[in-house]
């Protein structure tokens, strides 16, 4: 076939594809009609407007490579049903709590167990819903009502910016829908924003909102949906300066940042001058005195904009119509597979995985649970070189700690404290990039005996509102000292532990020391992995 | 590391730091925590180690060049800054001094709340530089400070910071274990890479237990595993059991984790020990100077301090930078009161310690609708140390506000790496192009400011 033959065959196709796709609403899940989907979604894309963006991509280039997208070798023997197990649990949780492994395996396998996580709908958590709605009321109040009860008082706001990570720890810790918190930890990182301490700034009440209503409501709906909350919620509005963006004198944090950090990735098809654009698209998307967006007219530039090689008609349409362009672009799917593979795979996620994970968000405009599942049952996730081959983040390793040990937590405050010390506070990253999920960003000569702290005080009670209760401990009390440490590596770390930990471990099983074997455990080189 | 787990890292793919995003791979970092760096000399007294210092400080998210160095003299500068412009005398929104002269200059101020460091720039101790930074046009905050502090551009394939690359290239087999530190809870990228260095915000009361669990002895027994996955493998019926295929990536996981905590044992007990050494001046409260006083009192221990890095965030001023005595303003005071307390407290130190004040990028010459200012290209760098070498008020290429990039920003005239590669060869008389410290940049001394002099060899 000729160079000019393939072209118009592509743009058959293209044209095909358009005319097929005409949404309600570009941010409406169009398969069910989703009753949660944002009710400001009124731009109808056009059939032209559709086939613009499929041109764009064909001219980039960005959709080829998507079919090759086989397995590529998978190295060294399988995982047996346990270490599977062990392998969903470490990854797809925070953690396994004591006895969990085995009833896991005792109940279908990790495959029932994750397809169940995969509809966290379908798991009751309403002990945990009690818990949270009595603990954290905010988390059931409009941002008005919020600001009314809190805003006023300095130690009422203070409620809101020590109850938040208490909140977020709480729930990665007890929830049943296990899968689901570390999505969310995934995603709140992801479109990350910061609570400020101050008196001037409405986020100290915003952000409990965002938490509640961008991260967590979209978690399991599309992309596209939790990019457009995030995009209108007046937390990120105001963190990124939309707010004050306006003709001409537009601002660019948020129309760059949208760009590099939540959808294409940095430097990857757009240029300077399209950051330029698409502020001045954005101008006039601002938050009203209700904290309800509203398009303000008057703020913004007028005329076409061209950005993206696509000329952006002015008004609210045309910044509807940028947004759902990032959110379908090719190199988003690209990016964000990139970014989960890493997340729940290995640092340096296989490619051949990356492309197939790519190629179903692509597909379906960011269907995340089918985007999840593409990648929980990959032959990559099981396999052995994947198998606790992640450094765990302070956040991770503090939470895997209380669930290992079944603690007891009246409040949150001290590990979320301890957290921040270690480099990860919640919801204050000093930078909209979010954390980065390496090992190298988290594994520092010295960061270690923090670690190990954490794990000594918590199991002598000085971690502030956690404790290990005393039924932690009798399960070992009457074994003899071999099947003592035996038991509490099966428990606590699935698999086997380094020599030099088993000798310290043996050491203080001699002495039926649990709490000084539950110490070493927690700080051991083999806790640190997941 | 027997070979076969060499070549396992490899095959599987397996790395610490994924490699598109330049993060070092799990070999380069096995390399690094396996080497011997910090033992002690038989016969070395490690207390009689003099070296020169070289300290920056990272001023992150873009400090406003032109909110801190002024061109007071330009009218251009009042047509572009609307909003948040200086003045050398009581006008403007609040009607205060928004800017004082520098060394006397009616073209060039800084801004009022950079006041302490007056002293310092009348003894020709603090050179400030002017369209300084990156030819690489990134204008992300994430992509423009890792190029700095990797010393390279984009996509370039250097993945280790470039004090850790000066770290690297001049180890020697004894070294002092605090070559290399920071005074913070996590390494910045600078100081990343094969060479350990410290993040000595880190302590344990346990630090005996914590020895034992975390000592270089368990290495011993890699070989023995490595024969015992061979005999697993066997056991498991595996007909094309190849051995070199599994090393346990597990094991190895875990062994990089014991060997990056058995590196930190000796570098906190160094610290410990210096930081006995007594504080001489009066530093603000806050992060920078938490930072600083530690660096200061390792300095003054003479146990061997090269390099470290001092960091402070939240100069990303999109809205509400201010002008006179505002928010960048008032950071700027921070800043000043800093470098002044630790030039007091090295005292005689100063000698051999050179402080680079650094950040990602200059902002817009105009200010936006929210007296602030959006992402640029050239920016400004101070330099702090006795051997610099003050001839004129400002250092670096200026050829006035019309001068801009893209008509927005303005023009970057001196890379970085020019500044870089000056206080190495100065500093610690090492050739930065030629051992690889500053790669695939071409440049030689010809490139050089000259805002310092060369140091004396030590002994």
């Amino acid at each position: 076939m000729s160079h000019r033959m393939t072209q118009r065959w592509v743009l058959w196709v293209l044209l095909l594809t358009a005319a097929l796709l005409t949404p309600a609403s570009l941010f409406a899940d169009d398969t069910d009609g989703n009753p949660d989907a944002p009710e400001l979604g009124h731009h109808k894309l056009t059939p032209e407007e559709s086939l613009r963006i499929r041109i764009l991509e064909s001219q980039a280039g960005l959709r080829t490579g998507i079919t090759k997208a086989q397995s590529e070798t998978i190295v060294g023997p399988n995982l047996d049903d346990r270490e599977k197990v062990i392998q969903a649990l470490n990854r797809l949780s925070f953690g396994p709590r004591p006895g969990e492994i085995d009833q896991i395996l005792n109940s279908g396998g990790w495959e029932t167990w994750a397809k169940a996580q995969l509809n966290p709908d379908s798991i009751d958590d309403s002990d945990l819903d009690k818990q949270v709605a009595a603990r954290y009321p905010w988390t059931h109040m409009t941002i008005t009502k919020i600001q009314e009860q809190y805003a006023e008082d300095k130690e009422d706001r203070a409620q809101l910016y020590e109850g938040l990570p208490d909140s977020v720890l709480y729930r990665a810790a007890f929830s049943k829908r296990e899968f689901k918190e570390m999505v969310v930890d995934f995603w709140r990182n992801h479109f990350a924003i910061d609570q400020p301490h101050g008196n001037d700034k409405s986020r100290s009440w915003t952000a409990v909102d965002y938490e509640e209503n961008v991260i967590r409501k979209y978690a399991f709906g599309k992309f596209k949906q939790m990019l457009f909350a995030s995009a209108t919620h007046p937390a990120m509005l105001e963190y990124l300066d939309q707010q004050l963006s306006k003709a001409n004198e537009w601002n660019e944090n948020y129309a760059r940042e949208v760009m590099e950090l939540h959808t294409l990735g940095a430097d990857r098809g757009y240029t300077d001058r399209d950051v330029q654009e698409l502020s001045k698209i954005l101008t006039g998307w601002r938050y009203n005195a209700n904290y309800q967006f509203a398009f303000d007219p008057a703020w913004h530039q007028p005329g076409p904009k061209y950005w993206l090689g696509m000329t952006i008609p002015e008004g609210y349409a045309g910044g509807e119509l940028a947004l759902y362009t990032l959110a379908t672009h090719r190199n988003t799917a690209q990016f964000i597979a990139e970014k989960l593979c890493r997340y729940f795979v290995n640092d340096n996620p296989p490619e051949a995985l990356v492309q197939r994970v790519a190629t179903v968000f692509h597909d379906t405009e960011g269907d995340l649970p089918k985007v999840y599942a593409a990648i929980i049952f990959s032959p990559e996730f099981m396999s052995r070189q994947n198998y606790r081959a992640k450094f765990k983040t302070p956040l991770q390793f503090a939470v895997s700690s209380l669930r290992a040990t079944d603690a007891n937590v009246q409040s949150m405050n001290s590990t979320a404290l301890v957290i921040a010390q270690m480099g990860e506070p919640i919801y204050e990253c000093a930078d909209p990039t979010g954390y980065r999920d390496v090992a190298e960003s988290w594994m520092d000569a010295g960061v270690l005996t923090k670690r190990w702290d954490y794990g000594w005080d918590l199991v002598r009670g000085s971690v502030r509102g956690a404790t290990v209760p005393q039924s932690f401990y009798d399960r070992y009390q009457s074994l003899k000292p071999a099947d003592m440490e035996q038991k509490m590596i099966v428990d606590l770390i699935g698999g086997d532990v380094g020599d030099r930990e088993l000798k310290s471990l043996q050491s203080a099983a001699a002495q039926s020391d649990t709490q000084r074997m539950l110490s070493i455990l927690l700080g051991s080189p083999s806790f640190q992995q997941r | 590391m027997s070979q076969s787990r060499r070549d396992f890292l490899k095959a599987s793919g397996l790395v610490i730091m994924a490699g598109a995003a330049g993060y070092l791979s799990t070999d380069q970092f096995v390399r690094g925590q396996f080497a011997n760096y910090g033992a002690t000399h038989p016969g070395a007294t490690a207390d009689s180690r003099q070296r020169p210092t070289l300290v920056t400080i990272f001023l992150r998210g873009g400090a406003d060049a032109l909110n801190a160095l002024v061109p007071y003299g330009d009218p251009l500068y009042y047509k572009y800054r609307t909003h948040i412009a200086l003045y050398p005398n009581a006008q403007g929104k609040n009607g205060a001094v928004g800017v004082i002269p520098l060394r006397g200059s009616s073209y060039w101020g800084m801004n009022a709340g950079m006041a302490p460091l007056t002293p310092l720039i009348e003894q020709g101790v603090l050179m400030p530089f002017m369209n300084v930074g990156s030819i690489d046009g990134t204008r992300s905050h994430f992509s423009a400070q890792d190029n700095m502090e990797r010393a390279s551009l984009s996509h370039s394939g250097v993945t280790s910071g470039w004090l850790n690359r000066y770290l690297e290239a001049t180890k020697k087999p004894y070294d002092a274990p605090l070559r290399g530190l920071t005074a913070q809870n996590l390494v910045p990228r600078a100081l990343r890479g094969e060479y350990p260095v410290l993040a000595g915000n880190n302590r344990t009361e346990q630090m005996d237990l914590f020895e034992d669990l975390y000592n270089p002895k368990n290495l011993v027994n890699m070989t023995a595993r490595d024969g015992a996955t061979e005999e697993r493998g066997s056991q498991l019926g595996d007909t094309d059991y190849k051995p070199e295929e599994h090393a346990l990536t597990s094991d190895m996981e875990r062994d990089v984790i014991a060997l990056s905590g058995s590196n930190s044992v000796e570098r906190i007990k160094a610290l410990e020990k210096a930081e006995a050494t007594p504080t001489n001046a009066q530093y603000p409260r806050g992060g920078l100077g938490d930072q600083l006083r530690t660096i200061a009192k390792v300095i003054k221990a003479n146990v061997g301090l090269e390099v470290a890095q001092a960091d402070y965030g939240g100069w990303d001023h999109h809205s509400d930078e201010g002008g006179a005595g505002g928010k960048h303003a008032k950071m700027l005071g921070e800043l000043s009161a800093n470098l002044v307390a630790f030039n007091a407290d090295l005292g005689s130190h100063m000698d051999r310690t050179l402080v680079l004040v650094m950040t990602e990028f200059g902002r817009t010459v105009a200010d936006n609708g929210a007296s602030g200012t959006d992402h640029g290209r050239g920016g400004f760098m101070i330099a702090m140390g006795n051997m610099i070498n003050a001839k004129q008020p400002i250092s670096g290429v200026w050829k006035g506000m019309e001068d801009l990039d893209s008509g927005r920003f303005l023009p970057v005239h001196t890379d970085f790496r020019a500044v870089f590669a000056e206080s190495l060869t100065r500093l610690f008389h090492v050739d930065p192009f030629k051992t690889g410290i500053l790669p695939a940049y071409r440049a030689g001394a010809s490139d050089f400011l000259n805002f310092m002099n060369q140091l004396p060899e030590q002994a």
